[in-house]
């Protein structure tokens, strides 16, 4: 099981959304981090099908999917950014109309269906109307949907936005029981739901893949790089403008400043323990892009 | 400028621009330029649009400004209607509709933007198909004396009070309970039938709602004038294409002397409109769903949330890989799975009444006593337009494109929705053709198939490149009204007055290719199975 992207590059029109990324991936859970218009959505909408590069080639098992799609949608589950439903379906109904699309079997699909509803809180609730549900149960009738048909290849598009703390943690416990013998990505712009769960870390900026690593390597590569300085609330704006600012925390003796440089921005900053986020932000800024 | 005045300004050009940078508009613009050429022929060209006894007036300004008056103001109320007609309930698919209920925003301030919005659109074509028309003057070259208050004063007197009492039923049309679906579009379309019937045959002005009946009634009195042999046909005159032979007789005709009884009428319609719109915002329940009847559109946007039994994710139990039962997947596309999953959804939601009214009509078709037949047939084919009118446009409306295009072949799908549309044509016919089969009348079966296939792949096309029910809807209600119920041979796509089922199969062809082409451009791929590429 191999998802390869090489080399791939989307314009639309004068406009550049990615430029040359080239990714191997293997079965886990990969975090796919940058800021927003870093280019991670157009990678999503390629990776499943509904796009095609405008040059470069992402082969799944060695098959060109840009020339041959039906076979990765076969092995597909894909939960987009921003998607709807059917307001006067069910989510039993919704469910069955998206597993035909699938291409699972009546008797397969209504058994996983069941088992999905149940697994995601969703059962009561089966012969409501979509209409009335909140985000967060949409949320999850997507995520159903997109775990129909057992797929070896998961794409999540920043799957948090919109749910409260608690249902966050508990998608990305979701997320880690998926992990094993699949490939999981994991869009997003927010460090800490990748941080649990992936062994893996690509960052993303202005079109471009950053980096490829480890989350410890990253944390180890800014190492005796982040700085805690104690600095006046007037000051703040000008130490933003000079260097990538990681956290301001106000308290009785000025503003705790944590920067990220990789020189001692001030006499008195002291060496901070760094963190992902930082690795983050390090990588981010060093390209010109505002994280 | 007041502050009231900037925000209206404000609110109107935000409107404006949004509606301008569209398709449709652009598409209306195209084909006003286009009516401006074919609805000027040249003398020789062989045709006519408007009929008068076959004699016409020189293409003069007071000609052409009757004419670009009339015609407009019969089209646009049509196609400007379904154009314009769903500018807030798309405020509030785009989820921009709670913005606006709780900014300061006064209802009537609302509405009254909407539709003064719609009203400048409407004048922008109608300025575009006047100017088409004074470059045809010009082109034509039978009166080159420009005389601009000939094209402006029809413009004034009929044109504008007209648009501007249509802008206000687009709001209605909007806000009103139950009329913001197909319910609305074939009141409306009843409602045009019936002001144009009355603005042709109207006894007096008052009733003209169009505003058209002194133009119609000057020029055909003109025209009588000049060729006594008309004054049996005075007063009236019909809109369409009519082919002449050798040069068309014609007359010179100045214009309609504008009264203060007609100004006057004019201003009441105005007056009509504006009390339309000062009811469509008590009608403006301002984005709020609750207490109002379920309807699709309610539910999609319901921030009124009733008690959900699983509000979160298990906290428990997924620490451990997932289990779940293996998923077997057939080897090739699902047909009839696919299938099944597509009529379900079309019929979704229908009620037992509407089942009850189409096996009604399957059973008048095989029962009817033969001379009611012609009667009935018609009705048969419009009664599913609200489930064909879904074809094609589904995922756009509900923003579901991303999840059906990473599980299926757009190409796949593109078939089984046109082969679920087909069954539904069949199924709703089944008691006319096992009759016309009984009765061995293989003609009509012929023709009927020829319909059957032709209307599904006019919906799903139409649907495909629009992304909204509105075109179909339109385009299928005007042409069923001209074709199977009023007889106009080319175009009884069912061939209950006059068979021409190669044409209409011919053209089933044609706009599958166009859809085709459609999906292509839009997905870039349209492999139908595993290891094949189109």
């Amino acid at each position: 099981m191999e998802l390869q992207i090489e080399q791939v590059s989307k314009t639309y029109g004068s406009k550049s959304a990615l430029n040359g990324v080239s990714l191997k991936l293997k079965p886990g859970v990969v975090g796919l981090l940058g800021p927003n218009g870093a280019g991670k959505s157009t990678l999503m909408r390629m990776l499943a099908t509904i796009e095609q590069p405008t040059t470069g080639k992402i082969t799944w098992n060695g098959v060109d999917i840009a020339r041959q799609p039906q076979i990765l949608r076969q092995e597909l589950g894909y939960l987009p950014q921003d998607f709807g439903v059917y307001p006067n379906l069910t989510p039993l109904e919704f469910l069955d109309y998206m597993a035909a699309m699938k291409g699972l079997s009546a008797k397969t699909a209504r058994t996983r269906i069941n088992e999905l509803l149940e697994i995601l809180n969703l059962s009561h609730d089966r012969k409501r109307l979509l209409g009335g549900f909140s985000g967060g149960m949409r949320q999850r009738v997507g995520i159903a949907q997109s775990l129909l048909n057992d797929p070896s290849l998961l794409i999540v598009d920043e799957p948090t936005v919109g749910l409260d703390p608690g249902e966050r943690i508990r998608f990305r416990n979701l997320l880690s029981s998926l992990s094993a013998e699949r490939i999981v990505i994991l869009s997003t712009h927010i460090v800490t739901d990748v941080e649990s769960i992936a062994p893996t870390i690509a960052i993303m900026a202005k079109g471009r893949l950053v980096t490829y690593a480890e989350p410890e390597n990253l944390i180890q590569s800014v190492e005796e790089k982040v700085w805690n300085c104690i600095i006046p609330a007037a000051a703040l704006q000008d130490m933003q403008e000079k260097y990538t600012l990681s956290s301001a925390i106000q308290r009785s003796d000025g503003i705790h400043a944590r920067i990220v440089s990789d020189l001692r921005p001030m006499p008195n900053a002291t060496l901070l323990p760094s963190s992902l986020e930082d690795a983050y932000l390090y990588r981010v800024s060093s390209l010109g892009a505002t994280p | 400028m007041s502050s009231a005045l900037s925000v209206y300004f404000h609110l109107i050009k935000t409107n404006l621009i949004k509606q301008m940078r569209s398709y449709s508009f652009l598409l209306v613009i195209g084909i006003s330029v286009f009516a401006g050429y074919a609805c000027v022929p040249d003398a020789s060209a062989g045709y006519e649009i408007f009929y008068i006894g076959g004699v016409r007036g020189i293409y003069n300004s007071a000609w052409l400004g009757g004419m670009a008056a009339m015609l407009t103001t019969m089209l646009l109320w049509l196609f400007g209607f379904f154009m314009l007609r769903s500018q807030i309930s798309e405020d509030e698919r785009l989820k921009v509709g709670p913005l606006i209920a709780a900014a300061p925003v006064r209802n009537l301030r609302y509405i009254v933007s909407k539709a003064a919005a719609n009203f400048v659109v409407l004048l922008v074509i109608e300025a575009v198909l006047l100017l088409a028309f004074m470059a045809m003057q010009l082109l034509r070259g039978e009166d080159v004396q420009l005389q601009v208050g000939d094209y402006l004063a029809p413009l004034l007197y009929i044109t504008v009070p007209s648009l501007f009492l249509l802008a206000s039923l687009t709001v209605l049309f909007d806000v009103f309970p139950g009329f913001k679906g197909l319910l609305g579009n074939l009141l409306f379309f009843c409602l045009w039938i019936f002001a144009s019937v009355l603005s042709i045959a109207a006894p007096n002005h008052w009733w003209d709602m169009f505003g058209i009946s002194s133009i119609l009634k000057g020029m055909a009195q003109g025209a009588a004038e000049h060729y006594p042999a008309l004054s049996s046909l005075e007063n009236s005159g019909s809109f369409g294409y009519y082919p002449v032979e050798g040069q068309i007789p014609t007359f010179d005709w100045q214009g309609v002397v504008w009264d203060q009884q007609l100004i006057f009428i004019r201003l009441v319609w105005i007056a009509a409109g504006s009390a339309i719109i000062v009811a469509s915002s008590l009608l403006f329940r301002r984005f709020n769903s609750s207490g109002a009847a379920v309807s699709l559109h309610k539910l999609v946007i319901s921030a009124q949330e009733q008690p959900l039994a699983g509000s979160s994710l298990p906290a428990t139990g997924l620490n451990g890989p997932l289990k779940l039962s293996p998923a077997v997947k057939a080897k090739g596309l699902r047909w009839p799975g696919l299938l099944r999953s597509e009529l379900k959804i079309m019929l979704k939601g229908l009620s037992l009444w509407w089942f009850l009214a189409a096996a009604a009509l399957i059973a008048g078709c095989l029962f009817i006593p033969a001379e009611y037949l012609p009667s009935l047939l018609p009705f048969v084919m419009i009664w599913p337009i609200g489930v064909w009118s879904q074809m094609g446009m589904r995922d756009k409306h509900y923003f579901t494109r991303g999840l059906i295009a990473s599980s299926c072949s757009p190409f796949a799908k593109w078939w089984t929705e046109w082969l679920a549309g087909v069954l539904i044509a069949l199924l709703i016919s089944s008691g006319a053709i096992i009759r016309f089969m009984l009765e061995a009348q293989g003609q009509a079966v012929w023709a009927w198939g020829a319909g059957i296939l032709f209307v599904p792949t006019l919906a799903l096309t139409l649907g495909t490149l629009s992304g909204s029910k509105k075109l179909f809807e339109v385009v299928y209600m005007l042409w069923w009204y001209l074709g199977p119920l009023n007889h106009i041979p080319e175009l009884d796509f069912l061939g209950i007055s006059e068979a021409s089922p190669e044409l209409y199969l011919g053209m089933t062809g044609l706009l599958i290719v166009i859809s085709v082409i459609a999906q292509f451009f839009r997905t870039g791929n349209l492999s139908i199975r595993r290891g094949s590429s189109l």
